[in-house]
């Protein structure tokens, strides 16, 4: 069963040769190992700048950050893995990346299930957990300045213990995950249908170049402060949704919320995903809810601990959709509860009082799928009228190859726009076949969502080739120009964004 | 043995397979507070214990070798096992196999590290070495165990309804600890006697992958125990006791293969027993705030509340709680292995426990383990802590007066 009972792997021997899909990564140790001639020069030169301890070049933390654990798939294996502690350590790795024309992969928990955070020609993975400072919090204008690897879990910790009466939007990630990485690529939270996705809670960023300067945006290019965005050009935007391909943050103002006295949560089942994707639409436009989000019946399953395949009987509902109330007095959640019974039994929908959920959440076995720990997924914004639509012609799809329709959706910016996500989490992490068979399921669905109108979000590497061919020529042209003008020697986080 | 006696396990839960490497369990789930010393410490993904499912997953399906940085990694943790407590990973039916399972199956990783020719570490492989021929990992001699005893005990009788299992680090090191229990038990007027031989537990043994000797030690103990006919073996070591009983009657069960039919308790289940019979009043007085600390290898056996119930008993002395305790507490640091093998890490680790200590403002920490008061201790001492460091049983035996 070990394999290397009694010999200690070298450097080639990292992954076992006979697995075909390894071959690809040995190909680009090769490449990377071949320019980075000075290696022993890069590795002092990194321990000069974070210190002995936070670089690692072990065999145990280049496995770990090579592979995206839940797509299960092998990208490329980093050289270094480097655990900066302050904005100037960044600054002093990415001058030595631009030097040593070295890659630099921004990290905080790789948890992007589309492998946006792991090497795929070797470099430096610079993960940001240690970066984990809140550095302030303004109750006045509600924000927090936080650091480029603070996670859910610790932001969440700071406001209980010291400011109780403000919380932050969090995301069905888990609480170990970062906040910045999920706001910085269009994360949808559990306030999106109040105010969009993530990108719209950050004010301000800190930005180490990746020539690296450190740059400001937002109020902070201006002022002090971490308010907001400007009232000028908005030079945020060369960062956001870039997939860490443009620069690394470092800190960034972001919103917070009042924590409203009053929270209830429902749950509204409906036989049919286009009944239940119209109440949703009408609820969104009574503008009665903080959030809306809809589960298929599979991915519901396998939420609850369920081993997939199951049989759907005809009674189980097709969608349920869990909708969101907060208010400030009773009066004011008995007013909304009796908007949301009006239209749910106008639908004859069945719908129930739940259990308020602790953000952030460890979503009990949606990370695990068919508990096998392995998951891809493809989604996308779009009209919400399209969702039914997607989601019909999907459904076919998933079941030409022989799997159950695992859907997820959500209401953003008070109904202006939908998302949905389509999961597939059916092989064993090991079972690299099937994974391709998966695959191919999600490149169709993704064909389909872009027939619909949709537009692909946090695309992993082979959607995001996809997506940028369907993209207006011009501004991609621009896109690929703004890259090469702010990273001249292509060292950031190259492949990701099809860039 | 090895991995292997967990093949089942690892099929029909898929405990290593199905971790997505999320890190809820580096933080105490909902209070979010850090839960894991390996994390704090050494920060990399591979100290998660989700790093450490994923390399055994690497290791299982021949993705990776074994090489030194893994076993540094799965070695460089005290198995206090507090992080797979906050895995929320659930079947069906409410379990949590990552709660369940994990330890045992980083414990039987180990196993193959030295199997591998990779582990222990080299100060463990040194005290195992040892524990086979003196039956103590403190390079101590075992005609020297019984050096402790005090005078007026010298004469204990061969047979008694209870052995005190006295365990080597109070043996050799925390000596006050084991004479506090012997003047206890005799105060209160126990029928108790102490093994005549007694060896080794083995549990850093166990922990530390080197399962022939700690089978040996085990079954020598338990043949002995048998031969006394005691009904009740009582020990004021959490190792000893989790060992006792768990690992001798479950998990390691078929390495050792012998049986016993007598009661385990740790001393504080039975000092808490007596005082709710009322056999056991506390007359003197403890003066002091103190703080308890819960010994990780007690929560392994969820026994929380008779040391507290003890403390409680006890005139005078007030208890307040550290935020992390009962089984999300904060590891002292020594367990696992981790205070031979990583020593700087196991005493930052119970720093890092004092420094929660005097959160509460307490005088005093309390543990009813000798080796989490060993590693607290050197901690205080290290730091220039006030905090005073004491065993339950010391600190009963203090408001008596013995």
């Amino acid at each position: 069963m070990f394999v290397g009972d009694s010999a200690e792997g070298g450097e080639g021997n990292l992954y076992v040769s006979h697995k075909q899909d390894f071959d690809k990564i040995c190909m680009y140790n090769y490449w990377s190992g071949c320019r980075l001639m000075n290696r022993k020069k890069i590795h002092d030169e990194l321990i000069a700048i974070v210190g002995s301890k936070w670089v690692s070049n072990r065999k145990a933390e280049l496995f770990l950050y090579s592979w995206d654990f839940l797509t299960t798939e092998p990208i490329g294996k980093p050289d270094f893995v480097v655990m900066p502690k302050e904005t100037e350590e960044v600054q002093a790795i990415v001058r030595l990346a631009n030097q040593e024309r070295i890659h630099i992969i921004p990290y905080v928990k790789g948890l992007s299930v589309g492998g946006l955070a792991n090497p795929n020609e070797g470099g430096v993975v610079l993960d940001m957990k240690r970066m984990n400072k809140i550095l302030e919090v303004e109750e006045d204008n509600m924000y927090a300045v936080i650091e480029g690897g603070v996670t859910q879990a610790q932001l969440k910790r700071y406001l209980n213990k010291y400011y109780p009466e403000l919380r932050f939007s969090y995301t069905w990630a888990p609480p170990g995950t970062g906040i910045l990485p999920g706001l910085l690529n269009y994360g949808m939270y559990d306030l999106s249908l109040r105010y969009g996705s993530g990108d719209r809670l950050i004010n301000a960023i800190e930005v180490v170049l990746p020539t690296g300067e450190i740059a400001y945006f937002g109020s902070r290019m201006f002022s002090s402060n971490w308010l907001c965005k400007n009232p000028v050009p908005d030079l945020m935007g060369l960062f956001i949704g870039w997939q860490g391909t443009t620069g690394i943050i470092t800190k960034a103002g972001i919103q917070l919320f009042n924590n409203f006295l009053h929270q209830k949560t429902y749950i509204v089942e409906t036989k049919t995903v286009e009944l239940g994707f119209d109440i949703q639409n009408q609820i969104a436009k009574a503008d009665i809810a903080d959030d809306i989000t809809g589960e298929n019946f599979f991915w519901a399953k396998a939420g609850e601990g369920y081993k997939l395949p199951i049989k759907k009987k005809t009674e189980d509902p097709e969608l349920t959709t869990t909708i969101t109330l907060t208010a400030n007095t009773s009066k004011e959640m008995e007013a909304k509860e009796e908007i949301l019974t009006n239209f749910c039994e106008r639908a004859e929908a069945h719908f129930a009082l739940m259990e308020n959920i602790q953000m952030p959440v460890q979503v009990i076995n949606d990370w695990d799928g068919a508990k096998a720990g392995s998951m891809q997924w493809i989604g996308a914004y779009m009209p919400n009228r399209y969702l039914a639509k997607s989601y019909r012609k999907s459904e076919k799809i998933y079941e030409k190859y022989g799997y159950s329709i695992q859907a997820y959706n959500r209401l953003m910016g008070n109904g202006h726009y939908g998302i949905i996500r389509f999961n597939a989490c059916f092989w064993k992490k090991h079972d690299f076949d099937e994974r391709k068979k998966v695959n191919s399921m999600l490149r169709e669905i993704a064909k389909v969502l872009l027939e619909s109108n949709g537009i692909l979000y946090k695309p992993p590497m082979w959607a995001a080739e996809i997506l940028l061919k369907r993209g207006n020529p011009a501004a991609v042209k621009l896109m690929r120009k703004i890259k090469n003008l702010l990273d001249p020697n292509r060292i950031m986080n190259p492949g990701k964004l099809g860039l | 043995m090895g991995i292997d006696r967990y093949k089942k396990i690892l099929e029909e839960f898929n405990v290593v397979e199905r971790c997505g490497k999320c890190g809820t369990c580096g933080t105490i789930y909902q209070n979010w507070r850090s839960i894991c010393p390996a994390v704090e410490e050494y920060g990399f993904e591979s100290y998660f214990l989700g790093g450490k499912n994923l390399l055994t997953w690497g290791l299982l399906h021949d993705l990776i070798q074994w090489d030194n940085s893994i076993r540094d990694v799965l070695y460089a943790c005290t198995l206090c096992g507090h992080c797979a407590n906050q895995c929320q990973m659930a079947e069906a039916d409410g379990s949590r196999p990552m709660k369940l399972f994990a330890m045992n199956i980083l414990e039987a990783m180990r196993y193959e590290a030295v199997r591998a020719g990779f582990g222990p570490m080299p100060k463990q492989k040194m005290f195992g070495d040892h524990t086979s021929k003196e039956h103590n990992p403190y390079l101590e001699r075992h005609k020297d165990r019984l050096n402790w005893l005090p005078k007026d005990l010298k004469t204990l009788p061969k047979k008694a309804e209870i052995i005190y299992y006295v365990g080597c680090t109070s043996s050799y090191r925390e000596k006050n600890i084991a004479i506090a229990t012997a003047k206890l038990f005799k105060h209160i007027g126990l029928d108790f006697t102490i093994l005549p031989d007694e060896w080794c537990c083995g549990s850093p043994l166990f922990r530390t992958g080197q399962w022939e000797t700690a089978a040996q030690v085990s079954k020598h103990n338990i043949e002995l125990m048998n031969q006394t006919g005691a009904k009740a073996l009582a020990t004021s070591c959490a190792g000893c006791y989790r060992t006792w009983k768990v690992d001798y009657k479950d998990t390691y069960s078929d390495l050792i293969d012998t049986n016993y039919n007598f009661d385990v308790l740790h001393t504080t289940e039975l000092l808490a027993d007596l005082m709710k019979k009322g056999e056991l009043e506390v007359e003197g007085e403890f003066k002091k705030k103190v703080t308890y600390h819960d010994p990780c290898h007690l929560a392994h056996c969820e026994l929380y509340d008779p040391p507290r119930y003890v403390l409680q008993n006890i005139p005078k002395l007030e208890l307040v709680e550290m935020e992390r305790n009962r089984e999300n507490a904060w590891c002292c640091g020594a367990g696992g292995g981790v205070k031979s093998g990583f020593p700087e890490f196991s005493l930052k680790t119970a720093i890092r426990r004092l420094a929660e200590a005097e959160e509460t403002e307490g005088e005093a920490i309390v543990t009813p383990c000798p080796f989490c008061a060993r590693n607290l201790h050197d901690a205080a001492e290290k730091a220039k802590s006030k905090m005073e460091v004491y065993d339950v049983v010391e600190v009963l035996a203090k408001a008596i007066k013995l």
